[in-house]
């Protein structure tokens, strides 16, 4: 991807480009208007019919060939043949609203979970909030807003939340009861906290098994074929890998 | 929207840390998505050739070309990542637990998987050492191990051993390390 070092495998940066935000057409694109899904179809037979009648009058014989071609090479052309008036909004994934934006296309719109209220959340008590209601990717995609919008107070917010809540994140992984903790530490987590979140846990796991003599023991295959190497073998990878 | 098949491919990538079965109706609905949308940036190209410099012929083309890069993305981290835990796995079970496997795999898959097998035992011989056994350093030499199935008998150091199951035996490491891997056995301590 242009503009990025991330991993362009990374399945946690793919998947968090596909939240929705809410963009505002600056420019009347030409052939989208499948994006507006809020459009009824009856505008768009309207817009077509508009189409036909002025071809019919024999004045854009070049135009009416070409789109002769389009609807006969299949359905999804005929469907997206509408244009896109200026000022729609749309909801478009980020992938998308990414490009578009910094090419002054179209105007972002930060996410509502990024409003006033949950800043003031954030500034108050960074560990009591609640993300994982509002955006699996909140901090992820908040920091790449931030950079484009140009937002330095929420990337303060930001960085100032999630380094309070890393400490709590690692506390309740390491010293609450193992089952408790987990699904009530999971539940307001976002996805990069329960990322740390699990790999403490497996830190933790791993020490046990060392005081009590079992780490060198050989594991079966057999044993945990439902879930192989999820947490028995991550530690060893990260310091060993094929 | 373009790009959901794709975003459903990852996702089940994600959800799962165990190789599921080949998804090979996704990437074929991608791979048309893709060429649909192919159709469409060239249509739309000469439609509009001489406004081809106007912001709104631009952005139109630009949504295209994102999905597309975006549908190729997609495509190749979830073969990317398929790969990337078929090799892990070939490193901590040995390759005869991975018969059972091949029927998640594809064609393609298959094929790699035996070829990169293949490499793994060219080197592990030209070094004269099996690199997949031992994956943590041993503690000792010798393990007590109990048997859980037969395995008919191996030939270590000091003689042949007859494992037969519910038997206990204290042998070297080196020997019945990937029996243990295999389940056949149980590494006592």
């Amino acid at each position: 991807m242009a503009g990025t070092d991330r991993d362009y495998y990374d399945i946690d940066d793919i998947l968090m480009a596909e939240e929705n935000i809410v963009c505002t057409f600056n420019v009347a694109a030409k052939r989208l208007g499948f994006l507006d899904q809020s459009a009824d179809s009856s505008h768009r037979d309207v817009v077509d019919g508009e189409e036909d009648n002025l071809s019919d009058d024999g004045e854009d014989e070049e135009e009416e060939e070409e789109e002769e071609e389009v609807t006969e090479s299949n359905g999804l052309e005929r469907q997206v043949a509408g244009d896109l008036p200026v000022d729609t909004k749309v909801e478009l994934p980020y992938w998308l609203a990414e490009t578009l934006a910094r090419r002054k296309f179209v105007m972002m719109q930060l996410p509502r979970h990024y409003n006033a209220k949950v800043r003031n959340d954030l500034r108050a008590g960074p560990v009591a909030v609640n993300l994982s209601d509002r955006s699996a990717y909140f901090f992820e995609l908040g920091f790449r807003l931030s950079a484009l919008l140009i937002d330095d107070e929420l990337a303060e917010i930001l960085r100032k939340g999630y380094a309070a809540r890393c400490w709590r994140v690692v506390d309740s992984a390491g010293w609450e009861g193992k089952v408790k903790g987990l699904m009530v530490a999971m539940k307001k987590l976002d996805s990069r906290e329960r990322h740390l979140y699990m790999l403490v846990t497996n830190l933790i796991n791993a020490y046990g098994k060392w005081k009590e003599r079992c780490a060198e023991r050989i594991g079966s295959a057999r044993k945990h074929r439902k879930r192989p190497y999820e947490e028995s073998t991550r530690h060893y990878h990260a310091t060993r890998r094929p | 929207m373009f790009g959901s098949v794709a975003a459903d491919l990852v996702r089940e990538l994600k959800n799962s840390k165990w190789l599921l079965p080949f998804n090979e109706s996704s990437l074929r609905t991608i791979a048309i998505e893709t060429r649909s949308i192919m159709e469409m940036i060239t249509s739309t190209v000469s439609q509009f050739r001489e406004k081809l410099d106007q912001p709104e012929v631009l952005a139109t083309v630009m949504v295209f070309h994102r999905s597309v890069q975006r549908n190729k993305r997609c495509v190749l981290a979830y073969l990317y990542k398929r790969l990337e835990r078929m090799r892990r796995m070939r490193w901590e079970y040995s390759s005869i637990n991975f018969a059972e496997l091949s029927n998640n795999l594809s064609m393609h898959e298959r094929d790699y998987l035996s070829k990169y097998n293949r490499l793994l035992g060219e080197y592990c011989e030209s070094v004269g050492l099996d690199l997949t056994a031992e994956l943590q350093p041993p503690k000792d030499l010798y393990i007590e191990v109990r048997v859980l199935k037969d395995c008919g008998s191996i030939l270590t150091d000091s003689g042949t051993v007859n494992l037969k199951s519910g038997t206990a035996h204290f042998l070297p490491r080196v020997d019945v390390e990937h029996l243990v891997r295999q389940g056949a056995l149980e590494h006592v301590i």
